[in-house]
C-alpha cells in the first residue's frame, strides 16, 4: 500500500482531490434534498397564519409562534389516539418478538418432514398483494366480532410474520451447532435450547425485528382505518387523517397540520436515532423493512 | 376411518418425535398460513363471482363482476391507467437514483456516516405524516413553487392540478426510498475488492470500474428492488388516499385506492374481490415479466 502511495504523482492528489470536492458538493445537494422537507415542516409548524400567506414565502416563522402545537393537540383528541396507539404497537412488538424467533428457530435448528419446502413457501408468501387477503380477511374477523377492537392489529402479530422469521432464522443459521450438541448433552430438550442456549445470542435480530415493528405496526393507516370505526379505539395515523380533512382541501396548509405532523413522527425519529445501527443491518440482510 | 395398522410398527416415538417437535415449533406460522393466507386467497376467489353487500347471503352471479370489471366499469380502466403510468413514473427513475445515492454514500470521504443518517431518516416517518409533510411541500404557495419563482417559473399548484397530480406524488415516491438506498449501499459493500484491483492492472479506469464490476455486481440488489418495489407501488394506497383523494377527478385514482372505496365505502366485498384478484394476476405477470428480463441484465455469480 505504501509503496503505491509513495508512487502517486502530485496529479493523482489533485485528482482525488478533485473527487473529494465533486463528492461534498453531491453530498449536500442530497442532503438538502432529503432533509428540507422535514426541516420546511418544522419551521411551518412555528409559522402563524399570517406568515403563510407572504409573499415572497418566508422561509423561517416572523417570530416563533407555539401555538399550533397545543391547538393542534386539542383539535383532535390526540392524548387518547397515542395511548391506543401505544397499547397496540405494545402489545403487537411482543407478539412478533415471541413469534418470530420460535418460528425461525424451527425453521433453522430443527430437521423435519417438509422443512425446506415449507420454507420456500414462507417465502413465497411475502410477494402476495396485501389487497388479495383483506377482504376475506375482514369477514372473518367480523364473523367473530372482532371489527372494531384492537384485535384484528395485535392478534396475528403472534403468529409469525414471515419477513421476522427470515430474518430470525437468518441469523439462527450463523450460531455453530455445537451449541445445540453442547446443549443435548447436557440434557436440554428443544425448549431449552432455545430458551436458554440460543435466544439470548439473538438480542441484535430481536432489537431490529421490535424497531421494524415498531414503526411499522404505528404507521400501519390502511388496517387501522378498515378495522377501527370507533373514536374510542382510533389510532395517531387515523388522528392525523382527521385532521387532514377538517382542514379543507386547499391553501394553505396551516401551521396546525405541521405542528401535528411533527409531534406524531417524533417516535418515529426517536426510535430511528435508537436504533439505527440495528435498522439498516436488518434492512442489508432481508431487503425490506417488514411486512 | 381405519387406522393403518400395517406402518404403525415402523414408527417409533423416538423417529416421529424430531418431526412433531419441529411442526410444533412452526405451529404459529401454520396457523397464520391456513387462516390469513391461504384461506382469504381461495376466498375471495370464490366472492369475485358474487354479489355480497355484507348483509344476507353471498349470492353467485357468474362472471357479472368479472364483466362488469373489464367491460363495464370505465372507472377500473381509470385505475389501471393511473396505477401503471405511476410505476413508469416510479420504479425506473427510483431506481436510479438510489443506485446513484448509494454509490455517492458509498465514497471513502469524512462524515459519511452523518450523510447516510439524514438522508434515510425522513423516510421513517412513513405513512399519512410523510404524506402530509410533502401535501406542504408541494402547496401552491410552497418551498418549490417559491424555488420556481426564483428563476421566474410560475409553479403549478401540484397536486390539484390534473397534468400535475400523478407526477407530484411520483417525486414524493422517489424522494422517500430510503430503504432502497440502503439495500443497494449494502450491496456495494459487499462487491470484492480485488475485482476492482484486476480492472486497474488491466489499465482501466473508474468508468469500466463501474461498467464492468460494480454494476454486475449489485444488479441482483437492484432486480430486488425493481421486484419489490414494482409490487409495493401496484398497491399504492395512502398517498392518494391522504394528499389527494384520488383526484382531481381521476388523475390519482390508484387501483388500490379504488378497491377500498368499493370494498370499505360501498361494501360491494364480491366485487372488490375480483378486483383484488384482477391485481394478484397483474402484479404476478408484472413479476414473471421482471424475472424473464432479468435474463439479459442481471448477473448471477458462478454463471457463464
Amino acid at each position: 500500500m505504501s509503496v503505491l502511495t509513495a508512487s502517486w504523482t502530485k496529479s493523482k492528489t489533485t485528482q482525488r482531490r478533485l473527487r473529494d470536492l465533486l463528492a461534498y458538493t453531491l453530498l449536500a445537494v442530497g442532503f438538502l434534498w432529503f432533509i428540507f422537507p422535514l426541516f420546511w415542516v418544522i419551521m411551518s409548524s412555528l409559522k402563524t397564519f399570517e406568515d403563510f400567506n407572504q409573499i415572497p414565502l418566508r422561509i423561517f416563522p416572523s417570530e416563533l409562534y407555539l401555538g399550533n402545537y397545543p391547538s393542534a393537540w386539542n383539535s383532535v383528541p390526540f392524548g387518547r389516539y397515542f395511548i391506543n396507539t401505544a397499547i397496540i404497537v405494545s402489545f403487537s412488538v411482543v407478539g412478533e418478538l415471541i413469534s418470530a424467533s420460535i418460528v425461525g428457530f424451527g425453521f433453522s435448528r430443527l430437521k423435519f418432514w417438509g422443512r425446506n419446502f415449507l420454507f420456500m413457501v414462507l417465502l413465497s408468501t411475502m410477494m402476495l398483494p396485501f389487497w388479495v387477503v383483506i377482504i376475506p380477511r375482514f369477514l372473518l374477523y367480523r364473523d367473530i366480532g372482532w371489527v372494531g377492537t384492537w384485535l384484528p392489529l395485535i392478534v396475528p402479530s403472534y403468529f409469525a410474520n414471515p419477513v421476522y422469521v427470515f430474518l430470525m432464522r437468518q441469523f439462527f443459521m450463523t450460531l455453530p451447532a455445537e451449541l445445540d450438541d453442547a446443549a443435548k448433552i447436557d440434557g436440554c430438550n428443544e425448549l431449552g435450547i432455545f430458551w436458554r442456549i440460543l435466544l439470548p445470542l439473538t438480542k441484535p435480530v430481536l432489537a431490529t425485528i421490535a424497531i421494524f415493528s415498531f414503526i411499522n405496526v404505528w404507521t400501519d393507516f390502511v388496517k387501522q382505518v378498515i378495522y377501527l370505526s370507533q373514536d374510542s379505539t382510533y389510532t395517531v395515523a387515523i388522528g392525523l387523517a382527521f385532521l387532514r380533512w377538517q382542514i379543507a382541501q386547499g391553501d394553505p396548509v396551516p401551521g396546525l397540520l405541521m405542528a401535528a405532523t411533527v409531534f406524531t413522527s417524533l417516535p418515529m425519529i426517536a426510535i430511528f436515532f435508537i436504533g439505527q445501527k440495528y435498522m439498516v443491518r436488518g434492512i442489508a440482510l432481508t431487503g425490506r423493512t417488514g411486512t | 376411518m381405519q387406522t393403518p395398522r400395517t406402518v404403525a410398527p415402523n414408527i417409533s416415538w423416538a423417529r416421529l418425535r424430531p418431526h412433531i417437535v419441529g411442526w410444533a415449533f412452526i405451529s404459529p406460522w401454520l396457523v397464520s398460513f391456513s387462516f390469513l393466507m391461504v384461506y382469504p386467497f381461495i376466498a375471495s376467489f370464490v366472492l369475485s363471482f358474487t354479489r355480497y353487500q355484507l348483509i344476507g347471503e353471498a349470492q353467485f352471479i357468474g362472471f357479472e363482476n368479472i364483466q362488469r370489471m373489464l367491460f363495464e366499469d370505465e372507472r377500473v380502466a381509470d385505475a389501471l391507467r393511473v396505477t401503471f403510468t405511476y410505476v413508469l413514473l416510479t420504479v425506473p427513475a427510483g431506481t436510479a437514483i438510489s443506485v446513484l445515492v448509494a454509490i455517492l454514500l458509498n465514497q471513502s470521504v469524512r462524515g459519511i456516516p452523518f450523510f447516510r443518517t439524514s438522508f434515510y431518516m425522513p423516510s421513517v416517518i412513513g405513512g399519512v405524516g410523510l404524506a402530509l409533510l410533502w401535501t406542504t411541500i408541494l402547496a401552491k404557495n410552497g418551498p418549490i413553487n417559491a424555488a420556481l419563482g426564483l428563476v421566474g417559473i410560475e409553479g403549478p399548484n401540484w397536486l390539484f392540478d390534473t397534468a400535475w397530480a400523478l407526477p407530484s406524488l411520483a417525486l414524493k415516491a422517489i424522494a422517500t426510498a430510503g430503504a432502497a438506498m440502503l439495500i443497494i449501499l449494502a450491496a456495494l459493500q459487499g462487491v470484492p475488492q480485488h475485482l476492482y484491483e484486476a480492472v486497474e492492472l488491466d489499465g482501466g479506469g473508474e468508468w469500466a470500474k463501474f461498467w464492468h464490476v460494480t454494476l454486475p455486481q449489485i444488479s441482483p440488489a437492484i432486480f430486488y428492488n425493481v421486484i419489490v418495489t414494482t409490487i409495493g407501488v401496484m398497491q399504492s394506497f395512502v398517498e392518494a388516499f391522504i394528499m389527494t383523494n384520488g383526484g382531481p377527478g381521476t388523475a390519482t385514482l390508484f387501483y388500490g385506492l379504488y378497491l377500498y372505496r368499493q370494498a370499505f365505502e360501498f361494501y360491494r366485498m364480491g366485487y372488490a374481490s375480483a378486483l383484488a384478484w384482477m391485481m394478484f394476476l397483474i402484479i404476478l405477470a408484472l413479476t414473471i415479466v421482471n424475472f424473464r428480463v432479468a435474463r439479459y441484465w442481471v448477473y448471477y455469480e458462478g454463471e457463464e
